[in-house]
């Protein structure tokens, strides 16, 4: 009965996790470990000398131990999957249970009790598979193919939505949220978490944001680590995303799928009010499908196995564009509505569909080799091109896969790109063991290789000097003596009654920012990393069993970086129209008044890291299990001229846990853990401070630079002859009389600088309370000891990179942020035809340091933000940060339902709701600009709303033959349209202020710009930004063989 | 360096961190020193007269502007190993540029508003010290130029009252910037000889960046009563409740007080000078 419930189960389960290809290969890394002891039901002693045997679907052959004298017996390096344990002694009876779920990285007690032949009464054995991993102090969740397959997740305009990639379902995991970039956990920031395929690092080395979105068709299962892990994992301050993917077995099986999710269904969009303007986009979803196949089989039977697949993903994303005529009171001045935004009328026959498009691609094989019973070896790589923008469509910018644009002001050619970007990832990996397995080597060796290109519409790249490419990008802002017209750039109906192109003041279609030209900034990068690792694991007995592991790895990674500006400069049109200004180019000045243009920049950094760890999982007595280790990390940054620029050695990184099963039977566990996290400093910073950004910039007269002309927008708009200071006139005691310097070289770096690093508690318990069901609670606290940043103790005057609050930046704040959360949960894995997950976070996180991404700007330079910039930026910076959601609440249920005439049904539904974060008030700095200075100390706005969503998953399944199967997916997402607010305009001021230290709202009415005015209060704020996504339908069928 | 060095250089890092496992500051585990540079804007010079005219002594300093420079390569790419500096006196640019806006100008072309020189080494000395020895000459001997009368058909134009024509020369020598991670260049010490129309001083100068004025009007509420100095100005640290949105710029180890005479913020004592 329970193989036959299985097999529907699985059939159930869609491609994935159906086919069940057998995974016969698992490194050290996501495998598991079965523990147990034996005693004779008559006598409750233990006994010895039984022959444990275990198999799965998920193991190739089987697995065997026999019992020690303590009756007890260990099986190590298990992949993770549902397991069949048999226990066999002449003079008992033969006993077997099923059910058992390994889990990736956990030890799970499975205690058994045998019944002599020659026991005459009736003893009932009551025992359901246990389910607490009592090896490990380790928090998150093992997101299983199981749980993907009958679950809504991965909604289609979420980051990875396209390919449905692994990252995107890391956000169900107890106390994780989806952030800009990824997924935050434990109240970091994405771009700090580890993200591993099958042992190999894939964060970005530039960025740390996840480098390869592969697809969730070749995952296996995804382990998310919120905290607690042994010292084997390292080199991160957020979570670890393991991925585990999908292997070939001895039958062939494949599948092949098709997702669609249409826009035309989408739910309404509340519209959001802002001032009325000439140029106005509206957004909506467009389609979101993928279609692929992937096929898994034995080459050599019992040998070697390989695993392939193909997907294809197609994202777009309807901008309609309109123009609109100001309306007018009588007497001239403008209408105004009850918000005090402006009134506007579209005008007919301007309006235009503009589609953002983004076509994925991704090839994914695996081989594995078992040469013997004590080797394998398995190598995999995966290929995932993509392309998105140009021909006629706006791009997607790669780091949030986000459309590029929200609004057109400007010709095609000047705001649109083409991106491309290709990933290559590649791993080998080879496990030897004794043939005792108590002596295991696990070495991987992997190869993480990406291209991209932001580059014009045209395709043509920076550098090329061809194309777009090769002009300037232009922005058109006058504003004094009065606006420029629409007529200015685009042919307008003459009914629509605007002013004249060269018009002096426009007030019916006014325009505040218009650009024409190339595109601006381009660039072309290649990535790298290789890494080689291998771990040593030892089990022994000494005063109990103990499973020791010791291991090296090397990282290596190189950012090499092209970029400069479309003809070499943007140029800005100045407010009162009369000049150019180079708003960007690079260049230097290699005396007074002796300009040298750069086209472009390109830099080559690297880093070098070494690390080691050695730790030991000690169980006395299969009572308590303790956890020691420490690991030893040292990163070497260099920039781009080859020097070394930035020495991070001493990582030290000590862990220690305790776990304590009372029941002793491993139902239950109670445990405490402590931990120290490094960074792994991506190259960002050496690219940008590391190396120097010089720029330089001149003012050229519109009567001689025309830079709608193409050819005076590279002649006479970049002649050095006539050029003049940009700011109206030097000082007189500057040498320069004509040129300004805007970025300089490197930037040093306090000589007692210390490697980013967090620390970490967390402790819990849980409690088996049905097969396959467990119940817990851990409370988890972690807090900054050190950050990195930029900063300057001088007013913007000079820069240095160091710790805020030590050393030379010893008169800054300390980087603050700590996060403390009590999680609830209770997890089901399938068995009995149901699932379920449940989990509520009660959480705080509270400081002055977000993590590596600034939130309020979405700034993503990791470790050299603006937060620390200046001492004058940090005042009231202190508070709740914006990922402090007080309550978060996720329940996720699928029940399978067997029909009769082999048709098979199965529903889930998943059900979220989230209190809001904190908003605030900010103003402008008078030098770093708009929205950079607290107002009120953090988050003393009012919180935004609860949000709250119910999604839903049903599928219907027939199967044509025994092994053919056919399944009808529908997911929808926010069922019910919820269109709750998910952020407000915090802008209070536009004006430069001061911060009001110690000030509450009550003081806002007296604040003073700092020319001593009433400070002039943004008509926007606290109005809404965003309202969360409407509701979607995904349609999918897949079948299966 | 040849690349093959560097990469070697490279693969002794790794092993330099685990180096530094057993020697912490052990070679390879320190940051690089940074460039030689100065602070780009202005600086207030403070003077100590060494010899010539007892007027000499009644300047108590002046504000110049620094910049620095980088050669360009024969590729055309910036040289980073090697900086130039460059000095200009701040009256010496009011004059020429006032002069300039009326179309009169120094007739030697060879005469510079700056003086330019070249830093010694790419990266400071043993003791913080990056050394300037010798520049160029700062030179202006500008005609006189006539007043303009106000013109009747401009309401308020004041007119020009006239520029009597005047020779300056700055002759310096000797800078040393003091250069660490916490003070790029921001502080230095020099001597210079200006040659006022024929009247020649030798200074010990001292140079504090950036050049902070710290005169407030006595009585708050009319800014044209006297100007005193006010210490506030000078701090480093942003005292938004005073009025002070920023801090002054000036960075918050040097010792430094507000100059009664010269109303600017000044460097106590001399090169390195901290608190």
């Amino acid at each position: 009965m329970f193989w036959r419930l299985r097999s529907l189960q699985c059939a159930l389960g869609a491609a994935a996790a159906c086919v069940m290809v057998v995974s016969t290969v698992q490194a050290q890394q996501g495998a598991g470990v079965l523990i147990g002891r034996v005693i004779d039901g008559a006598t409750r002693r233990p006994v010895p000398d039984v022959v444990v045997t275990v198999t799965s679907p998920a193991l190739q052959g089987d697995q065997l131990v026999v019992t020690d004298s303590s009756g007890s017996f260990r099986i190590p390096n298990l992949p993770p999957g549902e397991y069949m344990m048999r226990l066999e002694k002449e003079e008992y009876k033969p006993f077997a249970r099923g059910g058992i779920n390994l889990r990736s990285d956990s030890t799970i007690r499975a205690d058994s009790v045998l019944l002599p032949e020659a026991l005459k009464e009736d003893v009932v054995v009551v025992a359901h598979p246990p389910t607490v991993d009592v090896g490990s102090t380790t928090v998150g969740m093992n997101v299983s193919q199981d749980f993907v397959s009958r679950m809504p997740v991965v909604r289609p305009n979420a980051k990875g939505g396209g390919v449905r990639s692994f990252e995107a379902v890391a956000e169900v995991t107890p106390g994780a949220r989806n952030d800009d970039f990824g997924v935050s956990i434990a109240g970091t920031t994405s771009p700090e978490n580890q993200y591993v395929i099958d042992g190999v690092s894939v964060n970005n080395p530039a960025l740390g944001i996840n480098g390869a979105p592969l697809s969730l068709e070749f995952v296996q299962d995804v382990n998310v680590i919120s905290g607690g892990y042994m010292p084997e994992y390292g080199r991160t301050t957020g979570g670890m995303l393991n991925v585990t993917t999908r292997t070939g077995s001895n039958e062939f099986h494949g599948s092949a799928w098709m997702s669609y999710s249409p826009g035309f269904m989408e739910g309404k969009r509340t519209t959001i009010r802002r001032e009325g303007e000439t140029i106005q986009t509206q957004p909506s979803m467009g389609s979101t499908s993928d279609i692929g196949v992937s096929l898994g089989g034995p080459i050599l039977k019992d040998r070697l196995w390989f695993f392939t697949g193909f997907q294809m993903a197609r994202t777009t994303y309807n901008l309609d564009r309109s123009l609109n005529q100001t309306q007018r009171q009588p007497d001239g001045s403008p209408l105004t509505d009850e918000s005090g935004f402006t009134v506007t009328r579209r005008i007919p026959g301007t309006s235009q569909r503009y589609i953002a498009r983004r076509q994925e691609y991704q090839w994914f094989g695996k081989l594995t080799y078992q040469a013997n019973r004590e080797n394998r070896i398995t190598a995999s790589a995966s290929v995932m091109p993509t392309v998105s923008g140009g021909n006629g469509y706006f791009g997607y910018t790669p780091e949030d896969d986000a459309p590029q644009v929200s609004n057109i002001p400007g010709s095609y050619s000047s705001l649109a790109n083409r991106f491309v970007s290709n990933v290559i990832n590649t791993s080998v990996k080879w496990t030897t063991e004794t043939s005792d397995k108590r002596l295991l080597v696990d070495t991987t060796l992997g190869w993480f290789h990406a291209t991209s290109g932001r580059r014009g519409a045209d395709g043509s790249k920076i550098g090329s000097g061809s194309g777009l490419a090769g002009m300037p990008l232009v922005g058109y802002r006058r504003n004094n003596p009065g606006m420029r017209s629409i007529s200015d750039f685009e042919n307008v109906p003459a009914s629509a009654g605007c002013e004249a192109s060269g018009s002096a003041n426009s007030v019916v279609c006014p325009v505040s920012n218009y650009s024409l030209g190339g595109p601006g900034y381009l660039e072309e990068t290649t990535l790298d990393r290789y890494q080689g690792r291998s771990v040593l694991t030892y089990m022994f007995q000494a005063l109990g069993h103990h499973v020791a592991k010791a291991g090296v790895d090397i990282e290596v990674m190189s950012y090499q970086h092209l970029r400069g500006y479309s003809g070499g400069v943007w140029l800005r049109e100045t407010t009162t129209g009369s000049r150019f200004n180079d708003y960007r180019a690079y260049g230097y000045m290699a005396g007074p008044d002796k300009p040298h243009y750069l086209d472009t920049l390109d830099y080559t950094t690297k880093s070098y890291t070494t690390g080691a760890f050695v730790q030991d999982s000690w169980s006395i007595l299969d009572k308590v299990t303790v956890n020691l280790g420490v690991r030893y990390d040292g990163q070497y940054l260099y920039g781009a001229d080859g020097k070394l620029a930035l020495a991070l050695p001493q990582q030290w990184s000590p862990r220690a846990g305790v776990i304590w099963d009372p029941t002793q039977s491993g139902r239950s566990k109670l445990y405490a853990n402590y931990a120290r996290f490094f960074e792994n400093i991506p190259l960002d910073i050496m690219d940008r401070a590391g190396s120097g950004e010089p720029q330089i910039a001149g003012s050229h007269s519109s009567a001689g630079c025309d830079p709608r002309n193409a050819a005076q927008a590279v002649g006479s708009c970049r002649n050095n002859a006539t050029a003049v200071n940009p700011y109206g006139g030097a000082s007189t005691y500057e040498p320069d009389r004509k040129w300004v310097i805007t970025g300089g070289g490197t930037t040093p770096i306090d000589s007692n600088i210390k490697p980013p690093s967090s620390d970490e508690i967390v402790f819990g318990g849980e409690y088996d309370v049905m097969s396959n069901g467990r119940v817990g609670a851990f409370y988890l606290k972690r807090w900054t000891n050190y950050a990195i940043e930029d900063m300057s103790r001088d007013e913007a005057q000079t820069y240095f990179i160091g710790n805020p609050g030590y050393g030379i930046a010893k008169d800054f704040p300390k980087a603050e942020r700590n996060y403390d959360a009590l999680t609830l949960f209770f997890q089901k894995t399938l068995s009995d035809t149901w699932m379920a997950q449940v989990n509520y976070t009660l959480s705080w996180l509270r400081g002055n340091y977000a993590g590596l991404y600034r939130p309020e700007t979405l700034q993503l330079d990791p470790n050299i933000n603006s937060d620390f910039d200046l001492r004058s930026l940090t005042i009231n910076r202190q508070g709740p940060l914006p990922g402090d959601h007080r309550h978060d609440f996720k329940a996720f249920l699928a029940k399978d339902f067997i029909l009769p005439d082999n048709m098979i049904l199965n529903a889930g539904g998943a059900i979220r709701a989230r209190s809001g974060s904190p908003t605030s008030f900010l103003g402008s700095h008078p030098l770093y600009g708009g929205d950079e200075v607290f107002v009120l100390p953090r988050g003393d706005g009012d919180r935004l709303p609860w949000t709250y969503s119910i999604d839903a998953h049903i599928a219907y399944g027939y199967k044509f033959t025994k092994e053919q199967l056919t399944v009808f997916t529908l997911d929808v997402f926010n069922l019910i349209n919820f269109q709750e607010v998910t952020s407000v305009d915090e802008t209070y001021t536009r004006d430069d202020i001061n911060p009001i230290v110690g000030g509450g709202k009550s003081s806002l009415a007296a604040l003073q710009n700092l020319d001593g005015d009433p400070a002039a209060k943004n008509k926007n704020f606290g109005r809404p930004t965003s309202y969360q996504a409407p509701r979607q339908f995904r349609f999918g069928i897949r079948t299966t063989f | 360096m040849k690349e093959g060095m560097v990469m070697s250089a490279k693969y002794f890092s790794i092993l330099g961190s685990l180096g530094c496992l057993a020697v912490a500051g052990a070679i390879g585990c320190s940051q690089p020193a940074p460039k030689c540079t100065t602070g780009r804007g202005p600086f207030t010079v403070t003077y100590t007269a060494k010899g010539g005219a007892a007027a000499c002594g009644d300047v108590k300093g002046e504000v110049y502007g620094l910049q620095d420079y980088n050669a360009a390569k024969a590729d055309g790419s910036p040289d980073l190993e090697h900086a130039s500096v460059a000095v200009q006196n701040d009256n010496l640019g009011y004059y020429a540029d006032t002069a300039g806006s009326f179309g009169v100008e120094d007739t030697d072309k060879t005469h510079a508003w700056y003086a330019l020189g070249a830093f010694a080494t790419g990266e400071p000395e043993d003791d913080d010290f990056c050394r300037v020895p010798t520049l160029s000459v700062a030179e202006q001997n500008l005609p006189a130029v006539p007043a303009v009368e106000p013109d009747p058909t401009v309401p308020d134009d004041p007119g020009f009252p006239g520029q009597d024509a005047i020779h300056l020369k700055y002759e310096w020598k000797n800078l040393a910037f003091y250069v660490t991670p916490a003070a790029l260049g921001t502080q230095f010490a020099g001597e210079v000889t200006v040659t006022t129309d024929g009247q020649a001083c030798n200074y010990e100068a001292v140079g504090l960046y950036p050049a902070v004025s710290c005169g407030v009007p006595e009585k708050p509420d009319d800014p044209n009563s006297a100007m005193v100095p006010d210490e506030r100005a000078c701090n480093a640290a942003p005292d938004p409740e005073n009025g002070y949105a920023t801090g002054s710029g000036i960075n918050p180890d040097f010792p430094v007080k507000c100059d009664p005479d010269l109303l600017l913020c000044v460097l106590v004592g001399r090169p390195p000078a901290l608190k």
